[in-house]
């Protein structure tokens, strides 16, 4: 009877399961252009945009207000140079790593106009405010993974709070265990993730919250990928790009978008048909997404 | 011959490197079996140089590269 009796307050008093409620909604734009589709090697939200640069090193500037992708080529890469990363600072420079030991400039007209030799070779790059965000060897167990400096000389580096290295069975895995993504800002504050965990890091470089977003794991994601982006908006919004478990064309795309809040206790989740590649935007309410198919998406929380 | 065993020493654990990377690989490391592979090549062909810093500096390279196929095979779409 005593066990019956806890029982029924435990039901009673525990919080319910959270259900998957209905209200998102999505709508594909058909706007004014279409993103190619090498492999998109960074991302970079200011001013009223949102850029990406492809394998083919092409620049395309999305205008959500417009519904507007344009695409142009980058002039002045070297034929050997495989461009990885983009970050936005706010006098409008685009910074990429031209190489793991070189930064280049890119002016958003499409051309390079600075190139810095870096003092240790960088392996991913973002942005906060007016500091880059990157990741640089030597990767280590127990060293902060990320790190924020000025774009140029004297770098003013340092370590980002959170996400400590973390050790693998072999230097294969270590590196790869180590690799990090980074969304879409907001409030000063940047959400950073392992590829492998669904754990986010969200703070300044300063001070930082981890915690574990379990709710973006569900039939049809990747368990050991989950994270294919997320975006911070509003006033404690949190938008979840979940992974593909299948792959289309070889790549995995974020086949499930989740609208919840920091303390992942909130749980809007919808099917994305087409996948998709990217977040652009994000605001408390809507959420705009670059397709596969190179057209946008507009999710809302209605 | 002291040159001549360290310089073999350092091969050796090496050529142990490059086989356990193979041998160690998981997952998200399964995504990036082919850049595994090729670090393991890598650090082999590293291992030949003579010089110590220049077979540091192929080492990291090595590395670098294995990044560069890893984070487009696990991160790229």
């Amino acid at each position: 009877m005593a066990l019956l009796i806890s029982l029924l307050t435990a039901a009673a008093l525990g919080a319910p399961p959270q259900a998957d409620t209905p209200s998102l909604h999505a709508r594909v734009i058909a706007g004014d252009g279409r993103a190619p589709e090498p492999v998109i090697v960074g991302r970079a939200v200011c001013n009223g945009s949102t850029w990406l640069l492809n394998q083919r090193k092409e620049l395309i500037a999305v205008t959500i207000d417009r519904r507007r992708i344009a695409v142009q080529a980058v002039s002045g890469f070297r034929p050997d140079e495989t461009p990885w990363g983009l970050a936005c600072t706010p006098d409008g420079s685009l910074w990429t790593l031209a190489t793991p030991w070189t930064l280049a400039r890119i002016r958003t007209e499409g051309s390079i106009t600075d190139r810095i030799r870096l003092p240790l070779p960088r392996l991913a790059l973002f942005a906060l405010g007016d500091r880059l965000v990157y990741s640089e060897m030597p990767v280590a167990a127990g060293k902060a993974v990320l790190a924020a400096g000025r774009a140029t000389p004297p770098f003013d580096q340092r370590p980002w709070a959170g996400l400590p290295g973390r050790a693998g069975s072999s230097r294969a895995t270590e590196l790869t265990r180590n690799l990090v993504g980074c969304g879409i800002d907001n409030g000063g504050l940047l959400p950073c993730w392992f590829a492998d965990d669904d754990r986010i890091s969200i703070g300044d470089g300063k001070t930082e919250t981890t915690r574990s977003f379990a709710i973006v794991r569900g039939p049809g994601v990747d368990p050991a990928l989950p994270i294919r982006d997320a975006a911070l908006a509003g006033r404690g919004r949190v938008w979840l790009l979940a992974r593909a478990a299948r792959a289309i064309a070889g790549t995995q795309p974020g086949g499930r978008l989740i609208a919840t809040n920091r303390a992942g206790t909130e749980n809007r989740g919808i099917d994305l048909k087409p996948a998709a590649r990217f977040i652009l935007s994000a605001t408390e309410s809507s959420c705009w997404l670059l397709t596969v198919d190179g057209t946008l998406m507009e999710v809302s929380v209605r | 011959m002291e040159r001549f065993l360290v310089n073999g020493l350092v091969r050796l654990g090496t050529l142990v490197l490059a086989a356990v990377l193979v041998v160690g690989s998981s997952r998200p490391g399964e995504a990036a079996v082919a850049c595994t592979t090729d670090l393991a090549d890598c650090y082999l062909d590293a291992a030949t140089i003579d010089s110590f810093w220049y077979r540091w500096a192929a080492g990291l390279d090595c590395e670098l590269a294995f990044i560069g196929c890893a984070r487009y095979t696990i991160m790229g779409i």
